[in-house]
């Protein structure tokens, strides 16, 4: 798995994990906009990672060849 | 398990589509009021929300220079602090305070964006972005004048002085002029863009491209919205923010006004973006202590 599609990973399960915590626990309403703001980005990423296209080069870390 | 909140996420996020959708249709009016200015077609006014939509899809790989986590952090950062602000500020009405340390959050966003990347561009941007604090000064001075008139910083109490005194532009023309040249440095290629200028390529945003660049203009779509209304409801009030439609005529006319601004002049250089940065926040605090010693 290369790095962005771990970091993606991780950050996917933060943010459900928080949006979890948001949905269930606060008594306050301002901390459950604040917690929206803070772990929306979060899934944001997280979604958007898994969304890039496959990539063409063919190892890690190598520009993919465009003609000579 | 019942989800207690489930109504109050659902408004937070109708709340930030809402800002993102308009804040993103605003800067994309930007860019063709200058270009129509300059003479050129521009491009469509949806482009700024395509380029968010096209860049969310792009391929990304973590430059061999970045400095992980921070250089993945500070782009979800960027979104974080103009959300806050929008619910503190918009939804709830709290302190100005408040989002005046939100505004110096999102510098250091910018200075974490240069320097997280180890690009020498993306460096410049952020070390530029520590000078433009300097439009950071004159907000002190102005909160100062309106809380010498209002004898509060809450927005909402702000906006209910207006109801009764009418609006506090009349009343404090050069705290709002102060307050507009703050909204003029926030604004693509404004004379105070120092931080995006293009011969520091994109300044703090170089190395951060796909989808991180997606959630930073996410964000600054969102910071375009909050600015904006922030001023039309601490310098013209119940007039214009009680009602949406009007809310939005006024955001019209003061992206247009700073478009108008933005095509006609030239970027400053560091230095003297700088100093006359500085000059506007001398002279509001002078207005200031005329205010506190004259009465």
């Amino acid at each position: 798995m290369t790095p962005e599609r771990k970091s993606g990973m991780l950050a996917l399960i933060i943010g459900i994990l928080g949006f979890l915590y948001i949905l269930i626990f606060p008594k306050s309403v301002l901390v459950v906009y604040l917690g929206t703001a803070l772990f929306t980005p979060f899934i944001l990423y997280g979604i958007g990672i898994m969304f890039i296209p496959k990539t063409r080069r063919r190892k890690e870390g190598l520009l993919p060849f465009r003609g000579w | 398990m019942e989800l207690y909140n489930l109504k109050y996420v659902m408004d937070a996020l109708a709340y930030s589509l809402y800002a993102f959708l308009v804040g993103g249709l605003l800067l994309g009016l930007h860019r063709k009021i200058v270009a129509r200015i300059q003479g050129r077609p521009g491009p469509p006014i949806l482009q700024y929300i395509l380029h968010t939509l096209k860049f969310y899809f792009k391929e990304i790989t973590f430059p061999i220079t970045a400095g992980n986590p921070l250089y993945l952090l500070i782009a979800l950062m960027s979104i974080t602090v103009w959300m806050s602000a929008l619910y503190l500020g918009v939804v709830f009405n709290t302190s100005l305070l408040i989002l005046m340390g939100l505004y110096v959050l999102q510098k250091i966003v910018e200075h974490g964006c240069g320097l997280s990347s180890g690009s020498p561009y993306g460096k410049l941007g952020g070390v530029r972005s520590v000078f433009s604090a300097a439009a950071e000064v004159p907000l002190f001075t102005v909160m100062g004048i309106i809380y010498l008139l209002t004898k509060s910083l809450i927005i909402e109490d702000i906006i209910r002085y207006q109801e009764i005194h009418g609006p506090i532009i009349f009343q404090l023309p050069f705290a709002a002029f102060a307050f507009f040249v703050l909204l003029l440095s926030k604004a693509p290629n404004s004379p105070f863009a120092i931080v995006k200028d293009k011969s520091i390529v994109s300044g703090y945003l170089t190395e951060h491209f796909g989808i991180l660049e997606s959630l930073i203009m996410i964000a600054d779509g969102i910071a375009w919205f909050v600015l904006l209304w922030i001023f039309l409801a601490v310098f013209i009030g119940p007039l214009v923010v009680s009602d949406p439609l009007m809310t939005l005529l006024g955001m019209v006319v003061l992206t247009s006004l700073i478009s108008l601004i933005c095509a006609l002049t030239p970027l400053l250089t560091p230095n003297h973006s700088v100093m006359i940065q500085i000059l506007i926040s001398a002279l509001a605090l002078v207005d200031l202590l005329h205010r506190i010693f004259m009465g």
